[in-house]
């Protein structure tokens, strides 16, 4: 008899254990590279409020994508653009309108020099991939703004992502490069080694968050997005690298 | 969408050919003291050799990029030698790829040499054969398949290379962009029609070198 009794315990502890996962659990929310810092503070303060678990998985927003198209268990994604949350919208993958979270800017970084576009004269300059990173796209087309672009075409080192960029110019593989200035803001960049492209030079950057259709806590999903959707949220924002609400 | 196919498929084949000829020019001495050798180290050299088998190329990825820095000593002195940056060129994914590629030159080397029948070579330098002649007469033809399965499993294993040249390569059409990144930009850009030729012909290539080697092997 005993026997029996302990695999129903451990059974009932399995369902429960199930039931709990899929409701109580930790929202799982895909973000891209560049909103790390400002999610990790963002995020922090849902959960102190909220009192709920957050488990944030950082990547290029291209990645995690594909990743919610192949059936990941995303409950929300906060991406570096508008058009792949749009496109999982459209495909019937997650719950619209795509909403905008936050509006970035882009910097240029010189970890060791003076950070002025008119440095870029020679060494070699990352740059996040503008096909698939929308921080990369902006920093082109301040570049073509001011009219170096065409000088520096053919130095540049593309990273995936504006973090793999920031970890070129960490690691002291790149002495400049294009970053997101959320980034910038968490490492404590001094004022004389980053430069932010004017808001002029380019199309503005704006960062769309979805929650995910199949999510079994779109509830809870919604009410991360609403979260930092508040003033109160997107004033902190503001202090953190990303444009004030507009 | 082709001639991005086109320059990465050039680039990848010019990867893997440098980085093969290197490494059958440097392995077989490192083989063949490693098959003979009696040293007290020679385990430690054998696993260092192997090490690429069993380390996440993340793991070297980040030694290398740091290395390569050029404030770093292996980017300054290669500057200074060259005057070219290491970090992001093809020297750099050339120098990357004889690392991560050596287990599988040096390994079919090694066991082949290690049954090496030393009496044959013994008779030979008795009867007075001089060693390039007992180098070429002898060597190569005993070991003949294991050089072919070397250089082949070297080749497609440089193809087939992915997570270093992620994070040292940079991307760079034409200089870094090897296939297997290419495919990576493909896919998170949705461009799945690209996607598919680029992983067809990755797939196509590997399965016929790994084939007609097999053929080789098989015959004689």
């Amino acid at each position: 008899m005993a026997i029996p009794t302990s695999v129903a315990w451990v059974l009932l502890a399995l369902c429960c254990g199930q039931v709990l996962g899929s409701v109580g659990g930790p929202l799982k929310v895909a973000v891209a590279a560049n909103f790390r810092a400002a999610f990790v503070v963002v995020g922090g303060e849902f959960e102190r409020v909220q009192g709920l678990e957050l488990a944030p998985v950082f990547g290029s927003s291209g990645l995690l994508a594909t990743q919610i198209r192949q059936g990941a268990p995303f409950d929300a994604f906060l991406s570096a653009d508008m058009a792949r949350p749009a496109a999982l919208v459209r495909d019937g993958l997650a719950a619209g309108p795509v909403r905008i979270y936050a509006r970035g800017k882009v910097a240029l970084w010189t970890p060791k020099g003076n950070a002025s576009p008119m440095a870029l004269q020679e060494g070699r300059i990352g740059l996040p991939n503008p096909k698939l990173a929308p921080y990369g796209q902006a920093a082109v087309e301040c570049m073509q703004a001011l009219g170096i672009w065409e000088g520096i075409q053919n130095r540049l080192v593309f990273g995936n992502n504006v973090a793999q960029v920031g970890h070129f110019l960490t690691a002291g593989s790149l002495p400049a490069g294009f970053v997101a200035l959320g980034q910038l803001v968490s490492v404590d960049a001094p004022a004389e080694r980053f430069w932010v492209c004017p808001a002029n030079t380019h199309r503005p950057i704006e960062q769309g968050a979805v929650v995910v259709r199949r999510s079994p806590m779109a509830f809870a999903a919604e009410r991360l997005l609403d979260f930092i959707a508040a003033p109160a949220r997107q004033a902190r924002l503001a202090q953190l690298g990303y444009a004030a609400d507009g | 969408m082709a001639e991005d196919v086109l320059a990465s498929l050039t680039l990848t084949a010019a990867l893997a050919a440098t980085t093969t000829v290197a490494l059958l020019i440097l392995a077989p001495p490192l083989a063949w003291w490693l098959a003979h050798t009696r040293r007290r180290g020679a385990s430690l050299v054998e696993a260092l050799v192997a090490l690429p088998l069993v380390l996440p190329p993340t793991v070297l990825g980040f030694y290398l990029l740091l290395a390569m820095a050029e404030d770093a000593w292996l980017g300054a002195s290669w500057h200074s030698l060259t005057g070219q940056p290491l970090a992001f060129t093809f020297s750099g994914l050339v120098l990357a790829s004889i690392i991560y590629s050596l287990p599988f030159v040096a390994q079919p080397l090694t066991a082949s040499f290690r049954n090496t029948p030393t009496e044959l070579l013994d008779a030979a330098s008795v009867m007075g054969i001089a060693p390039a002649t007992r180098f070429l007469r002898f060597m190569l033809p005993l070991h003949r398949r294991a050089l072919v399965a070397a250089g082949v499993l070297g080749f497609a294993h440089t193809v087939g290379e992915f997570g270093i040249v992620l994070m040292i390569g940079g991307n760079i059409p034409g200089e870094t962009r090897v296939l297997s990144i290419l495919l990576f930009d493909q896919v998170e850009s949705l461009d799945y029609a690209s996607a598919h030729l680029t992983a067809a012909i990755l797939l196509a290539a590997s399965l016929t070198a790994l084939t007609l080697t097999y053929g080789t092997l098989r015959r004689r």
